[in-house]
């Protein structure tokens, strides 16, 4: 990383490359290196909103990779209109859709496994409890369309406003509180017995 | 004592949910994985193409543009086609009537003065009732209240608080304004399920009112409602979004021709002071 000395004697960072800095760099000389620094990057994000898009941990990884081997071999098609970001979430969610329709014959199910998730820490009650929480949130977001799971998750989980989700889904604004609201609507009576205070 | 909203809840449950995913997975892992199937497909070519020469871009950017240019003509022209078959055999176009027809009635706006009135309204009662209220209607000249039996807690006066008004109008071919026959005026906090009927708030027999409105953001508004009218044939059941402060037409009927129109808006009033 280049460095920049000042006069004074104090020594700044430079600021490290914007992503799509990254990506035109690659562009212009194929440097693999510029890949592997985009995907740690992104990394913790697009393996997130995947695993929650596609809610099978199995195949949420191998999901995860195919989206970046697709970006990195579409980076050409990338022209800056939007940020990196969006538009590598939005292949995220293009590749996430495909193995939803490869599965559709076959719904995701929830198994009700007890262990899912590690929540060392807890009494066993609480684990059972937490587990069970967890397999109904999972459960409930497995009956929605995968554009209603996508827009719920973009907003309510990714912290994203709807103008940015519209932006990543290629959808209308209108089209995206419409989503926002109907999914919000299945979901608080889907798990209502949860919500109830 | 913890009584968040349901929609806040369901929030937290969502959050607390991908959190414990995401802290299940092992990211290191994954991240290897990737970097070596990125490393393979590089090794084999595959990973997209380096910058297009200059020259080629140039090319690309002239046909660009080229089409461009080609693009904004053939629009134009597609325009100019649309507003010749709007006008008329007298040369008028009938375009400012038929957006004269759509107008809302003044009636069905809410002004700057009355939200500020109501977001003090909201507040003071809320005072007054310790924070239990649920809601605040008014129709006919009688005003109802929901309070519940448990004061609200700092969570739910985060929600946002909101006045809608329905205004049913009567439009008569013969009379220059349309005129309100039957209004009411709601102002609670997001997501609070306000129902009104004959039994509940002695309503006249068979009108039945149901509303719900969650702000999806500074500028739009999910609602659902649904309206009864029956001594007017006047039903209907509206689930989507609109524009905060905008009356937005929800129903329309005509009889022994004359139209009655119904009207909802939907306004925030975090804003008003």
């Amino acid at each position: 990383m280049p460095e920049i000395v000042q006069t004074t004697g104090e020594t700044l960072r430079a600021p490290s490359p914007s992503d799509e800095q990254l990506a035109a760099a690659y562009q212009r000389s194929g440097e693999t290196s510029l890949l592997e620094e985009l995907a740690r990057r992104h990394l913790p994000k697009v393996s997130s909103l995947v695993s929650q898009i596609v809610l099978e941990p199995s195949a949420a990884e191998d999901v995860t990779q195919e989206t970046f081997l697709r970006a990195f071999r579409r980076l050409d098609s990338f022209r800056g209109d939007s940020q990196f970001g969006t538009w590598l979430y939005r292949v995220a969610l293009n590749t996430a859709y495909s193995h939803q329709k490869r599965r559709a014959r076959s719904p995701v199910e929830y198994h009700g496994g007890l262990h899912e998730f590690d929540t060392a820490g807890t009494s066993p009650d609480g684990r059972m409890l937490r587990a069970e929480l967890d397999g109904q949130v999972r459960a409930a977001l497995s009956e929605l369309s995968p554009k209603l799971r996508a827009a719920i998750v973009l907003t309510s989980i990714h912290g994203l406003k709807a103008a940015e989700a519209a932006e990543i889904e290629g959808c209308t604004i209108a089209t995206m509180y419409w989503r926002i609201h109907k999914a919000r609507k299945l979901l608080l009576r889907r798990l209502e017995d949860y919500l109830s205070p | 004592m913890n009584q968040q909203q349901p929609a806040d809840k369901l929030d937290a449950l969502l959050r607390g949910w991908a959190e414990r995913r995401q802290a299940a997975q092992d990211l290191d892992a994954l991240e290897q994985r990737i970097l070596a199937a990125v490393a393979e497909e590089a090794s084999r070519g595959n990973l997209g193409a380096a910058c297009p020469s200059p020259a080629v871009s140039d090319r690309h950017r002239l046909a660009s543009n080229a089409l461009a240019w080609f693009s904004i003509g053939a629009a134009a022209i597609v325009a100019a086609v649309a507003c010749w078959l709007l006008i008329d055999g007298n040369g008028k176009s009938d375009v400012p009537a038929r957006q004269a027809r759509k107008l809302p009635p003044r009636s069905a706006w809410l002004d700057g003065r009355e939200l500020g009135e109501k977001g003090r309204l909201i507040r003071e009662m809320e005072r007054v009732f310790d924070h239990r209220l649920q809601w605040i209607a008014e129709t006919g000249g009688r005003v109802l209240l929901e309070v519940q039996s448990q004061p609200a807690t700092d969570a739910a006066e985060s929600c946002v608080p909101l006045a809608a008004q329905i205004v049913v109008v009567r439009r008569d071919p013969r009379q220059p304004q349309a005129v309100p026959v039957w209004t009411v005026d709601v102002v609670a906090r997001q997501e609070r399920v306000i129902r009104l009927s004959a039994e509940s708030a002695g309503l006249p027999e068979g009108i039945e009112l149901r509303f719900w409105a969650y702000p999806v953001d500074e500028e739009m508004v999910a609602v659902d409602s649904s309206l009864s009218f029956p001594g007017l044939a006047l039903a209907w059941d509206f689930s989507s979004v609109q524009k905060c402060g905008e009356p937005l037409a929800v129903c329309r009927v005509e009889r022994n021709g004359v139209e009655y129109e119904v009207f909802q808006t939907v306004a925030r009033l975090d804003k008003e002071t």
